[in-house]
């Protein structure tokens, strides 16, 4: 058979070489890697994960529970890539899964043997003694789906976001006609589908569609859809969805790698994704060589594959007659036909016909019988068929291959998304989803719809109302009438008649040799001891015993194993149901899903016009929200304890500057400004004078401090309000809000002006001439005039300059708000005239010193009592949570104040986020230190808290760190640490 | 028709454009469209953008009441500070945007990564949006776009657009 050239609608000519478990094999273009492999002769694809079974080739798709193949070799490897998925490529290098050293002698098969099976719960129970931990490594070893890339280089995944009137899902005979009848309606219309080539079933089962084959009839609809514009994605499969966003993901070749993620928001959502098939379970059905009816059709038609020479097809519907009868065309020995169903075969139409013919051909046809058990040590030799009423004789069929089929489960996840449910068909033996969004349509396979005449009516109806709906009309007689046609002339396989058949008679005990999920060797008896434990509800069950999990995601297992479940409970399968289907239905790489968001795209950063001087003069930069930030300069000093140390006690001496870019700002214009402000602020801006600043204070609804900042009166009817840098989006929201709520129609507007200014500060003793020796002779004046919290604008190098007097490090000092164009001219000319540039860290220690609040004092549980700022709400402004505060909890002696704190003994270090109790009750956290720092200024370690107010600065506490420090004795102190009056900054 | 294959480089390129004064006014919320003209506000709802007679933008409605005026002309000008005690205000945001040209036949697609501009401008032609995580006004500028990205997010803007023409 290798030295053959294959036919097939995917195959062409040519040879691709590549390596399977080390040997070299040949195939054809377009061959999956099942298909290369099944057509010479390969039968074994892996060993199963629990009880290392040698496994072949079940499926032809996404939904192979058993032929998983890791890529490439090691460490760059990529596990568990669905062979029938997995297009050859030369050089390609396979190795099957599960099994050590080879997968013909594998030594962990030994479990097999002797203690028999592991049934479900098994770990849990045995290895208990002496503990869990001293079996974990060997479990953790022998379980799983292949082995985890120790380093996988992979192309970068590309990710699209698109929009269309019509998204269809699937390209077979449903999905075309929906996709043709929504472009006819002039929809713009994208169609998926998961395969690289489209048709679906029509690509085997044949039919005639509009006076043409079915083939070309796919082919034409295909031309006709590229003509009007549509959008074809192939190999691109649904995988999730919400919100009306639908999450496509395109695999080219199957392999993991250079995918496409595609995000798509479309009107109108057409479901066509056709129907899984379903095994039956009987003793042994694991063999290879026991394959699904619809997969050997597949790869014969689509790779010219023969799976087997002697067949015997079993199944529990009409439809297998015509699959005999294309197979036996095909060159194929079908032996027998194994009909579940006694009083429905061959009564009328095509299946009776085929029926006839077939037993005439020698095909031996066994109606009301079923395979109980297929034979062959390792791999299929024989089935046992036996009559399923009466006590008829158990025959022995000698076959290579079994291909059975125990009906389709429709494929309805991404109908069950937001509340979606199923529902039980009964007729079908399946579940379907119910009532849709008038956006969703399922049509098709996918919808319960088996014969080709209904699926091709139900998949133009379906275009036709998704059209509707994304605002196209269509022409509903004419388009009426021609799905009536279709119904009477097309009717490809025919109805399947189907008679739910879920297992075989069986032994009690060789219902551990019935497996009903064959990724995770999940078996009858595993459901049957499920039970036994209570385990009742299906999410139970399958959490028990690992049914559906895994890369199958339940395709091929889930109906199968409610369906035997509700058999062993006596219950009706519409009342047991299924477990919930969840996004991703197939496998995705986590780099697929995680889109552009990787390696330094990761996390996106906001960099002020000051980043590029700062990273090429030695700044440490850390991420402070999303801004970058200088913590220290490393000329300071080898780490930021020691730099931080450096540049605070230089600010404090002679004078430095910081980057303060990331202040928010928001510009607060109009005539109804003063009043706005007024209304959101504990004090009142009205009261600010053009060309000062004022310290001020937000309180959210419920009184809490919000944040704090200065407010700057640029004019009568303009503000320009500072928030601290983490805060500036919110705050802007949060105005945003109460303008256009409270404050709706009146005249002020809200403007974000952070990154126009760029805000340099100056502080230190020499700051001043400093600032005079940069800005020049213009500005002299307005320096020296300038008190605290005024400010003066003009301009430096042509340019808008503010010169504000404001401190956070209790010096003399300045802020520069500048045009970010000229941040890096000022800031060096800054340098030049002695003021050395400080980081994050000075500024905290500088800042603590002086008890000025950040984030970890302003944090949302704080209100201004807490805070000391009793002298602000003493102005009594009725401003946005102003009311709140007089709550009697406010007000409770457990409530915090805000404290400094320096160590007892004058030297032992303590850090923030360690808990303040008393020397008395250790264990009653009395608050916690919020910040601490090493002050050079006062050369020990102070810090600031929030401890409850019954405790006055007498108390004996104790910072209690048990992670990282022990206890240490505090005393409690005003908050101030450093220069309290205040002269150096008024200086 | 398509298939799919990853990330291959797309082809085009993104320029700088020199920096250079910038205003964005805000209208209050009682301001009657028509008072507005001078903007090009047509209508309440945000998208239009008035060209100068260079063709590039001279503003931008970019968001409900929200204006920008890049390196707006002298009757602009004279405009905003007539008009601005009366419908809105003005104010100088010289360095808040930085301002770029993104050209090339797969600029559309390359923005598609982020977002669907065509979409997004399917009737508008400019609009506030996010790119690669960056807060940036868009505007369609035939055979490319015209890109406003807040000037903190520009560098790491640049290096996503980088990024992706390079394939990488």
């Amino acid at each position: 058979m290798s030295g053959d050239v294959r036919h097939g609608t995917r195959v062409g000519s040519g040879s691709i070489r590549f390596s399977y478990d080390g040997r070299e094999y040949s195939g054809q273009p377009g061959d999956t890697a099942a298909s290369a492999l099944l057509a010479q002769g390969v039968r074994f694809f892996g060993r199963s994960v629990k009880y290392r079974r040698l496994r072949g080739v079940l499926a032809a798709g996404p939904e192979e529970p058993n032929a998983l193949l890791t890529v490439g070799e090691r460490p760059a490897v990529i596990p568990n890539v669905s062979a029938p998925q997995l297009a050859i490529r030369d050089g390609l290098a396979l190795r099957s899964q599960n099994r050590w050293p080879t997968l013909q002698r594998d030594l962990a098969s030994l479990l097999q043997a002797g203690g028999g099976f592991f049934g479900a719960g098994f770990y849990y129970k045995t290895f208990m003694w002496p503990s869990w931990r001293s079996y974990e490594s060997i479990i953790r070893r022998l379980a799983g789906l292949g082995e985890a890339p120790g380093a996988c280089e992979t192309p970068p995944i590309a990710v699209e976001h698109l929009s269309c009137d019509v998204l269809v899902a699937g390209a077979g005979a449903a999905g075309l006609a929906a996709a043709r009848a929504a472009s006819r309606a002039g929809a713009r219309v994208v169609l998926c589908e998961r395969e690289p080539a489209c048709g679906g079933e029509l690509e085997f089962e044949g039919g005639r569609i509009e006076g043409q084959d079915a083939l070309p009839w796919a082919a034409a609809t295909l031309a006709e859809l590229a003509a009007r514009g549509a959008r074809l994605l192939t190999e691109t499969a649904v995988v999730g969805g919400s919100e009306g966003q639908i999450v496509l993901h395109a695999e080219p070749g199957g392999l993991p790698g250079a995918s496409t993620l595609y995000r798509v928001r479309p009107r109108s959502f057409v479901i066509a994704m056709g129907a899984v098939e379903r095994p039956i379970a009987f003793v042994d059905n694991d063999r290879p060589g026991v394959m699904l009816l619809g997969a050997a059709e597949r790869y014969f038609a689509r790779y010219g594959v023969s799976v087997g020479r002697d067949l015997v097809l079993f199944a529990n519907h009409d439809r297998v007659y015509a699959a005999a009868a294309r197979l036996a065309a095909g060159g194929m020995r079908v032996r027998a036909i194994v009909d579940t169903r006694s009083d429905m075969v061959g009564a009328a139409g095509v299946a009776a016909s085929l029926r006839v013919e077939l037993e005439r051909r020698g095909t031996a046809c066994l109606a009301g019988h079923a395979v109980v058990a297929a034979e062959g040590a390792r791999e299929l030799r024989a089935v046992r068929v036996a009559p399923l009423a009466g006590a008829g004789t158990v025959r022995r069929i000698v076959c290579d291959a079994l291909l059975q089929s125990g009906g389709w489960s429709p494929c309805v996840q991404a109908g069950l998304q937001e509340g979606g449910a199923r529902e039980y068909s009964p007729g079908l033996g399946a579940f379907l989803a119910q009532a849709q969004p008038q956006w969703r349509i399922l049509c098709g396979a996918a919808n319960g719809h088996l014969e080709l005449g209904a699926v091709l009516a139900d998949g133009e109806a379906a275009g036709e109302q998704a059209a509707r709906h994304a605002g196209h009309s269509t022409d509903l007689p004419t388009a009426a009438a021609g799905r009536d046609e279709w119904r009477g002339g097309n009717r490809g396989d025919g109805a399947p008649r189907l008679a739910a058949f879920w297992r075989s008679p069986a032994p009690l005990k060789a219902e551990k040799r019935q497996f009903v999920d064959l990724q995770n060797d999940v078996t009858v008896a595993d459901l049957r001891a499920a039970l036994a434990e209570g385990f009742v509800d299906i999410e139970h069950v399958k959490r028990y015993t690992t049914l559906g999990i895994g890369t199958e995601q339940g395709a091929t297992s889930s109906v199968l194993g409610a369906a035997i479940l509700a058999e062993l409970k006596g219950e009706g399968l519409d009342k047991v149901g299924t477990f919930r289907s969840r996004a991703p239905y197939r496998p995705v790489a986590l780099k697929a899903l995680a889109g552009l968001r990787v390696g330094p795209a990761y996390r996106t950063a906001r960099r002020t016009s000051l980043d590029g001087w700062h990273a090429a003069n030695g700044a440490v930069l850390e991420s402070s929200g999303l801004w970058m930030r200088p913590r220290y300069y490393r000329s300071n000093g080898d780490d930021a304890f020691t730099a931080g140390i450096a540049e605070a006690s230089r600010v404090r001496a002679s004078g430095g500057i910081a980057d303060g870019s990331t202040l928010g700002k928001i510009e607060i214009a109009g005539p109804d400004a003063s009043g706005f402000l007024d209304s959101m602020y504990l004090t009142r801006a009205g009261t600010v004078k053009v060309g000062r600043s004022k310290y001020m204070v937000n309180l959210r609804e419920d009184g809490m401090v919000l944040d704090d900042g200065l407010v700057l009166r640029l004019a009568p009817d303009r503000f320009l309000a500072t928030t601290s840098s983490g805060h500036a989006a919110h705050m802007l929201s949060h105005f945003e809000h109460y303008r256009d709520t409270e404050w709706n129609g009146r005249a002020v507007t809200l403007t974000d002006v952070t990154e126009a200014w760029a805000v340099i500060a100056a502080a230190g003793p020499q700051s001043r001439a400093a600032l005079e020796r940069v800005l020049g002779p213009d500005w002299r004046g307005s320096l020296k005039s300038l008190g605290h919290m005024d400010f003066a604008d003009g301009r430096f190098e042509g340019r808008d300059l503010r010169v504000l007097r404001a401190s956070f490090s209790g010096e003399l000092a300045y802020e520069l708000h500048c045009r970010p164009g000229i941040a890096v001219t000022l800031w060096r000319a800054l340098i030049a005239a002695g003021l050395a540039p400080y980081g994050l860290e000075a500024l905290d220690i500088l800042r603590v010193e002086k008890g000025y609040l950040v984030s970890s004092e302003i944090n949302g549980e704080t209100t201004p009592q807490d805070l000391n700022m009793d002298g602000l709400l003493k102005l009594g402004n009725p401003c946005l949570g102003r009311e709140l505060l007089d709550r009697p909890a406010f007000h409770e002696p457990s409530r915090p104040r805000l404290v400094g704190v320096r160590a007892r003994d004058g030297r032992t270090k303590f850090q923030a986020g360690a808990q303040l109790t008393t020397e008395d009750e250790s264990r009653h956290a009395a608050g916690h230190v919020t910040s601490a720092v090493y002050s050079p200024a006062l050369g020990e370690w102070v810090g600031l808290a929030l401890l409850a107010r019954r405790l006055g600065e007498e108390a004996r506490i104790v910072a209690r760190d048990p992670l990282r420090g022990g206890d240490t004795p505090l005393r409690v102190v005003p908050p101030v640490h450093f220069d309290p009056a205040g002269e150096r900054m008024k200086s | 028709m398509s298939g799919a294959g990853g990330i291959n480089g797309f082809r085009c390129a993104l320029t700088a454009l020199p920096d250079g004064r910038m205003v964005e006014f805000a209208a209050f919320a009682s301001t009657m469209p028509g008072a507005l003209a001078a903007l090009g506000a047509g209508a309440l709802a945000p998208g239009s953008v008035r060209r100068a007679a260079n063709g590039r933008p001279a503003t931008l409605h970019f968001a409900p009441a929200r204006w920008l005026l890049p390196d707006p002309d002298a009757a602009l000008d004279v405009w905003l500070s007539a008009a601005a005690a009366g419908a809105g205000t003005a104010v100088e945001v010289e360095g808040k945007w930085t301002a770029m040209e993104l050209y090339g036949p797969q600029a559309a697609r390359l923005l598609s990564s982020s977002l669907d501009v065509a979409a997004v401008l399917d009737a508008r032609e400019c609009a506030a949006v996010v790119l690669f995580d960056c807060p940036a006004v868009l505007a369609a500028s035939p055979p490319g776009y015209l890109i406003y990205v807040q000037s903190s997010y520009a560098p790491d803007f640049k290096a996503a657009v980088t990024r992706l023409c390079a394939g990488a």
